[in-house]
């Protein structure tokens, strides 16, 4: 990590409430928290602890009641709707358990579709998504594949494939194994740990499963918006 | 490189999501631009008359009825009269030939003053007009309804008519086709004109007219010339009900049923209902893809971009209903045309009635899409994540 590189998360006193009904639910109570970059980060929290909330936070699709976001040296306060977006676009890449994957296109279209944002020719686009489904470790043969007539494991690796292919700098993972059995589950943290070490991407994955936590760099206890720390041994 | 074009197997795929609601859905359009190009023809099989007709001409007839004839003395008096430019009369003989299903559109006109107002209309040969001119019993045809019966010039035809019969007691009126000529006026292609005089000797000579044909000089004086023909018979024996040749028209087709009327009508409920299936099938395709909605917003999809894509979508799903439904209404007319010709001269669909299904087929898209646009205004990126 470079001296002068800012942090790839910075987190300063963030609060966030919910209503839920005639409830008010606080799900972020003046938290605090920096993530280095090229660090892969696992946030562990129990169900409704948060923990989506703050991805959402990070990435922009939602606000703070008080409090400030910096990512990459960006105050995401100071930019508007439109223009986090087009801030989306180019540096973030979410995935989530459920993959998220358009049932009726193929493997190959899915990882395409962020790259129809950027002034790509087709073959470029191509070239491109071809890169991103074999890093991800998709088979070639099923690159035309529509997601029905693949595994859960290679759903997710094609929604891996999609968030990567723009070559954003931060992955943001919502329980990223939660829908798949440990052997695929080993295999898609592998595959984060790889992109981590070797691309260098700055991965964020909120889980509840202690054993995915061990594939990451550094693991935060969120309860209640509160944060324990425990770095792994090296 | 950055054409839209690009975003068209996204919005494919969310009309190949549900086959079979895409189908229903785009059936409904295709039946409501069909029913919309079947009406369209046949309003203006009704109305095209009433376009062609001379914005000059107007049209004087008995104030009681069509079917009451007007004195041919009339013509003289009313050709006397301020800002007349000439005035043709013309008895309206119908007939059929063989038989009655074999319906004639045949007139009794004087021929010069016939010809003086259609000539510019008209394509036939010098030496048949000259003909025609000379031949008191004689006939100019249309095309039409020569090729319809295989008439060709020389030819003694027999026109019968139930309405103007010889005080002798025969029906049958036969003409020499002297000349076949083509017209730019679809209507006059299917008629056929006789000489006034052959009607006048053969019916004993009664100097009646069905109609008379009144080209006033400028148009800004029509109003004012008919109030003053009607008010110069008003207390003879046969007063005149004087309107512009187009109201004519229009009157004698409303005197049925006002077509316009029924057509707008019932398009108005087709294309209502139209609109509630295709935004019914919108709205519950973005409720349904909400989640991937929510995740192409993730990706950096602006939301104007998200409801340009469920327009295009909307705009694929109409379009191709609309073209499919107008295209078989154009089939279906072409292939009426030739057995209705005879009866519906004017029945076609229009460039203006084709213009007109796609510009409703692009407004009915953007109504439609209308309501998935606000859903999707509404969609909170992370509700809908948390939801799916």
């Amino acid at each position: 990590m470079s001296s002068t590189q800012p942090p790839a998360i910075q987190m300063t006193e963030v609060s966030k409430h919910y209503r839920r009904g005639d409830e008010t639910v606080q799900v972020l109570d003046h938290f605090t928290l920096t993530v280095e970059p090229e660090a892969f980060v696992a946030l562990m929290a129990p169900s409704g602890s948060g923990k989506s909330t703050l991805l959402n936070l990070v990435g922009g699709l939602d606000r703070p009641d008080s409090g400030g976001i910096v990512v990459a040296g960006i105050d995401l306060a100071s930019l508007n709707e439109a223009a986090l977006t087009r801030w989306r676009a180019r540096n973030l890449g979410f995935i989530f358990q459920l993959y998220y994957l358009i049932p009726v296109l193929s493997a190959a279209r899915n990882v395409e579709l962020p790259l129809l944002l950027l002034p790509l020719s087709r073959e470029e686009r191509h070239r491109r998504v071809e890169a991103a489904l074999t890093l991800a470790g998709l088979p070639p043969e099923r690159h035309r594949f529509r997601p029905t007539e693949l595994s859960g494991g290679q759903q997710q690796r094609v929604a891996i494939a999609r968030a990567i292919v723009t070559d954003p700098p931060l992955l943001l993972c919502d329980e990223p194994t939660g829908d798949l059995d440990r052997s695929a589950g080993d295999e898609i943290l592998n595959l984060l740990k790889t992109l981590n070490e070797r691309l260098r991407k700055t991965i964020v994955m909120v889980t509840h499963d202690p054993h995915a936590a061990t594939f990451a760099t550094r693991r935060i206890d969120l309860d209640k918006g509160l944060v324990g720390e425990r770095r792994p041994a090296a | 490189m950055k054409s839209p074009l690009r975003f068209s197997p996204l919005v494919l795929s969310a009309l190949r999501r549900h086959r079979l609601r895409t189908w229903l859905t785009m059936l409904s359009v295709l039946i409501a631009f069909l029913l919309f190009g079947l009406l369209q023809a046949l309003n203006h099989a009704f109305y095209g008359g009433v376009k062609s007709a001379g914005r000059r001409i107007l049209v004087s007839m008995s104030a009681e009825s069509l079917v009451e004839p007007l004195p041919r003395a009339y013509a003289t008096e009313i050709a006397a009269m301020k800002h007349i430019d000439r005035v043709a009369y013309e008895v309206w003989m119908g007939g059929y030939y063989q038989h009655h299903s074999q319906i004639l559109y045949a007139l009794a006109v004087s021929p010069r003053r016939w010809l003086d107002e259609e000539r510019r209309f008209l394509l036939l040969p010098p030496r048949q007009e000259s003909a025609w001119l000379k031949d008191r019993s004689g006939a100019l045809v249309g095309n039409l309804v020569a090729r319809t019966y295989h008439w060709k010039t020389g030819e003694i035809v027999p026109i019968r008519s139930d309405i103007w019969i010889h005080p002798n007691g025969h029906n049958t009126w036969p003409v020499r086709v002297d000349g076949i000529f083509h017209s730019t006026k679809k209507a006059l292609g299917e008629g056929i004109l006789v000489h006034y005089r052959y009607w006048n000797d053969g019916m004993g000579d009664p100097n009646d007219v069905s109609l008379l044909r009144v080209e006033v000089s400028h148009l800004r004086d029509l109003g004012q010339v008919a109030r003053a023909i009607d008010a110069r018979f008003a207390n003879s024996p046969s007063p005149t009900r004087t309107s512009s040749a187009q109201t004519f028209i229009k009157d004698f087709i409303n005197q049925t049923v006002d077509i316009g009327v029924i057509v707008e009508d019932i398009l108005a409920a087709v294309f209502f209902t139209m609109l509630l299936v295709t935004a019914n099938t919108l709205t519950r395709s973005v409720r349904e893809r909400s989640g991937e909605i929510a995740v192409l917003h993730t990706q950096g999809y602006s939301r104007p971009l998200i409801f340009a894509l469920i327009l295009a979508e909307a705009l694929v799903l109409v379009l191709a209903g609309a073209l499919a439904g107008t295209g078989l209404a154009a089939l279906i007319v072409q292939g009426l045309r030739g057995a209705l010709s005879a009866y519906l001269p004017y029945l076609a669909l229009t460039e203006r009635a084709i213009l007109e299904a796609v510009g409703l087929a692009l407004a009915f898209a953007a109504l439609s899409s209308l309501l998935p646009v606000l859903q999707v205004q509404r969609l909170r990126t992370v509700d809908a994540l948390r939801r799916a």
